[in-house]
């Protein structure tokens, strides 16, 4: 986590001081560095609950539960930097805050089935149905990530298409691409420390739930 | 003051471009700001649930040596 930190130091430095200005957009762009990083590490988020949800219906180790709802929630918070830094962008490049086109709407859909993953969790009394429940969402709600990748090529976009994973290799000035790799891997180093802590709370707080009802089963 | 009167539109367009000029940096320091403020909170959840669970874990389970009687 502290490697992402300064990670995210050396970016906000190379945002301010180094990193040149586009040409057709100007200062505004610079968002371009918290907004593509954010999007990643929300697709990496909700990529870890997906396959931790898998794992905890085919297993049902409550530690892939507990890793599944961690990234889960990182995903949400991370989403919602990519859904803010986006419009702010968007207001100034487009004239608009939002556009109900592809890309946004199956995003904004993305984040929306994640929150749902939480709400189907805590909403049944049964708490291992509702863990299960809540895993079947969060696999179900993974496979709109590819196709938010592809949503610019496939469908009419307002959107700008990709200009770092691509078939013919990154299309960005070398400082710009520089600077979004930078700003990258500090959100994702931010992210995974982050992700650790929570598990360990997680875990921590489920067994002490646990120890809880215990003693007043004990107690009865 | 003739300017001020004659022309105040070229005055309000001229607040405008200055106020245009200004508008992308508000929109980006604003970014920056929500994108540390949501993370910084996440943080500070984590926190508070890591402390909880440390106040309700069970405390140690001591062992009553047999006293052999």
């Amino acid at each position: 986590m502290g490697v992402g930190v300064a990670a995210l130091f050396v970016m906000h430095w190379m945002v301010a001081f180094w990193v040149p200005t586009e040409a057709s957009m100007g200062v505004v762009q610079r968002i371009f560095y918290i907004h593509v990083p954010a999007a990643w590490t929300t697709f990496l988020a909700f990529g870890i609950s997906a396959v931790a949800s898998a794992a905890y219906l085919w297993l049902r180790d409550e530690r892939a539960d507990a890793a599944a709802a961690a990234a889960a929630e990182g995903g949400l918070v991370f989403g919602a930097v990519m859904l803010t830094s986006g419009p702010l962008w968007a207001r100034i490049a487009w004239g608009t805050y939002w556009e109900w086109e592809p890309r946004l709407t199956l995003t904004l859909l993305l984040w929306f089935t994640y929150l749902g993953y939480f709400l189907v969790r805590s909403s049944v009394a049964d708490r291992r149905k509702g863990r299960r429940l809540a895993a079947v969402v969060a696999v179900a709600g993974s496979l709109n990530i590819p196709l938010i990748h592809v949503s610019v090529n496939w469908f009419r976009s307002l959107h700008p298409g990709a200009v770092v994973i691509k078939p013919d290799g990154p299309t960005l000035h070398p400082d710009m691409l520089t600077t979004l790799l930078t700003s990258a891997a500090g959100f994702a180093c931010l992210f995974l420390g982050l992700l650790c802590f929570r598990y360990r709370a997680g875990l921590a707080a489920e067994g002490a739930g646990r120890a809880e009802t215990d003693g007043e089963g004990a107690a009865q | 003051m003739a300017q001020l009167v004659v022309a105040p539109s070229a005055l309000f367009a001229q607040a405008e471009a200055g106020q245009g000029a200004v508008r992308p940096y508000i929109h980006v320091y604003v970014a920056y700001g929500i994108a540390w403020l949501l993370v910084l909170m996440w943080a500070w959840r984590i926190s508070r649930m890591t402390k909880r669970a440390a106040a309700n874990a069970p405390g140690p389970q001591r062992e009553v040596p047999d006293s052999g009687r």
